[in-house]
């Protein structure tokens, strides 16, 4: 099921743009990112947009005052906090929503480069049973060279004045650039658990992406750096980057709406 | 820690083991089959982080290399077995090494590969040919791992070359295949075959077949590399053909055993397997044996494919069966047990070799 409905068809596409574009995987990387970004452009719009709904209606009066009010009383605050939701028309889980249809979409692009990328006899054999019978045969193996990288493996840098230590590139730019996409398209929260929340994706989320990225095949990496800078371009374009947000550094405290 | 920060914690959590799980890249997760050599009393097995030698009368382990398991060391390929004592086996971390075959006591390593070693090695005279991932085709002095000569092909090289008189045949992954001046290292003729070439060609009266990725089974003249035939097949054509009694026998990845007429190419007979074939098959008498990923072994006539009896393990088979004098070895992946060696005549299982954690 998850074959036939995600995997294959990605995994498909990925080797039809990587033929389009004269055997370079690197740019089939990028445009099949794009592609997959304007696929999923809808569930993002959605989800910036209840996003920013919640967080302006946690800058209101009545939102704070009820906060005050029920301080004392988390449980309390918490009925409160869901009726007064209720009250306003916001369903919270409005904007987890979007984000549990993309995970999918994220998990299959992720298992279609892994599998395109097949460096070893058992990672091509098993990318043998996701082919489709009129995809060419003759791509096979990918050219998996783009710039200085091998996309199958593991970026590094060698200068020619360092040639014993490899300067993990690609792994320094995935993390630079998922905290910025995380600082920029997060704008600040009245409400202290949605800012902690945050807080603590800034910090992790480019740990994490970084360490798949300095451990795993440089072409994930790659596809990490593109689709971080698309969703900066994406929400600036829709004039929702808050470019003040990138300076603050506090964990678990939450910017007092004005 | 407060609600949020752990519920925060526990999504990070989540995604991680979800994409490690869609990656399957960590070390413990075999990335290939095991290779099976053997000479007169033992079976040496090459897989994930250790090359096994096994007493072929008992199924026990007389030594393993290296003692203690190094997770960024790990074996795949067919060992090379020497008239000299030596056992020769290449590595994913770029070496390969000579073993003293009695003890599993290092002799010499070599270091000046690039990338992974995929193919096994080769021995021609007093040289140990090494494919390498890193399109080099590697000759070193057999007795100290010295580089006499390095072929350069145009991309990775994932099977070991086979040596006849002066000449050696080289399949590479980038869909061509190379006829090398053995002394010198020097190309004499290329060919591509129009697909991915993944395993070791066969030779056989004059013609190189060898099996590739989307175009099926191809003979070449070895004198100069033009196409005799080619025979197309459904699925890719992985492991090489094994020929006898003047036929070619081989399989895809779509569960086809077939056996072709090697003169001319033209099918004497097909049948529909219970999975993909990646290995080649192995002839015992006047029968073959193919084994399949789905766990079966089938012993057909040679002659018109018929079944004479199958098996199937608990397993997946992905491997060259190896007959070692009336032992049939068959090396599983998916189970405890490596190592099953068979009754040729019968199926039956005479010993299972599992591995000490």
């Amino acid at each position: 099921m998850w074959n036939t409905i995600i995997l294959d068809p990605m995994i498909n596409s990925l080797l039809w743009i990587y033929q389009i574009l004269g055997s370079n995987f690197g740019l089939a990387i990028i445009l099949f990112t794009i592609l997959i970004r304007l696929v999923t452009f809808p569930f993002t719009y959605q989800q910036q947009k209840s996003t920013q709904k919640m967080q302006e209606f946690q800058k209101s009066k009545q939102y704070l005052d009820m906060q005050k009010k029920y301080k004392d009383d988390k449980q309390k605050q918490q009925e409160e906090q869901l009726k007064l939701y209720r009250q306003a028309g916001i369903n919270p889980l409005s904007g987890c929503l979007p984000t549990l249809i993309q995970l999918p979409v994220i998990f299959g692009l992720y298992g279609a480069l892994i599998r395109a990328l097949a460096a070893t006899p058992m990672p091509l054999f098993e990318l043998s049973k996701h082919i489709y019978p009129f995809t060419k045969s003759v791509l096979i193996p990918l050219n998996s060279h783009f710039l200085w990288m091998n996309l199958a493996q593991p970026e590094r840098l060698y200068l020619p004045f360092l040639p014993n230590i490899g300067i993990p590139i690609l792994t320094i730019l995935v993390v630079i650039s998922t905290w910025l996409q995380t600082k920029m398209t997060t704008p600040p929260s009245g409400d202290a658990q949605s800012g902690q929340m945050s807080s603590i994706m800034a910090i992790y989320m480019p740990l994490l992406l970084g360490y798949f990225s300095y451990t795993f095949a440089s072409g994930l990496a790659l596809y990490f750096v593109v689709s971080n800078m698309l969703a900066v371009l994406q929400f600036a374009a829709m004039g929702k980057v808050d470019w003040r947000n990138v300076l603050t550094f506090s964990l678990g405290q939450p910017r007092r709406g004005k | 820690m407060s609600r949020s920060q752990r519920r925060s914690l526990l999504l990070l959590v989540v995604v991680a083991l979800a994409l490690a799980g869609c990656a399957g890249g960590s070390a413990t997760v075999a990335s290939s089959w095991p290779g099976v050599a053997v000479d007169e009393t033992t079976a040496y097995v090459a897989y994930n982080q250790a090359v096994h030698a096994v007493d072929l009368a008992t199924g026990t382990e007389r030594w393993r290399f290296p003692a203690q398991a190094d997770g960024k060391v790990v074996f795949y390929a067919r060992p090379a077995v020497g008239a000299d004592g030596k056992i020769y086996v290449t590595s994913y971390n770029h070496k390969a090494f000579a073993l003293d075959a009695a003890t599993g006591q290092q002799a010499w390593v070599f270091e000046q590969s690039k990338d992974r070693l995929i193919g096994g090695a080769a021995i021609d005279g007093d040289v140990v040919l090494i494919p390498s991932g890193d399109n080099s085709l590697y000759a070193v002095e057999r007795s100290t791992g010295q580089l006499r000569w390095a072929f350069k092909a145009t991309s990775a090289l994932w099977s070991s070359p086979v040596v006849q008189g002066e000449r050696l045949y080289q399949a590479a992954l980038g869909h061509v295949l190379y006829a090398v001046d053995a002394q010198s290292g020097e190309a004499i003729w290329q060919t591509n075959l129009g697909g991915a070439l993944a395993d070791t060609p066969a030779l056989l009266d004059g013609l190189v077949l060898a099996g590739s990725f989307g175009s099926g089974l191809t003979a070449l003249h070895a004198a100069d590399g033009s196409v005799a035939w080619n025979y197309p097949t459904v699925g890719w054509v992985w492991g090489n053909p094994v020929a006898g009694d003047g036929l070619a026998y081989f399989g895809d990845l779509k569960n086809t055993a077939y056996a072709l007429h090697i003169e001319d190419g033209s099918q004497a007979w097909k049948i529909a397997l219970d999975g993909p074939i990646t290995s080649t098959p192995a002839i015992v008498g006047d029968r073959v044996v193919f084994v399949t990923e789905a766990g079966t072994i089938y012993m057909l006539r040679a002659a018109d494919g018929g079944v004479v009896w199958k098996v199937t393990l608990e397993a997946k088979l992905y491997s060259d069966p190896v007959l070692a004098g009336d032992v049939l070895l068959i090396a599983a992946t998916g189970g405890d047990t490596l190592v099953y060696a068979m009754n040729p005549d019968s199926g039956a299982i005479r010993w299972q070799f599992v591995p000490a954690k």
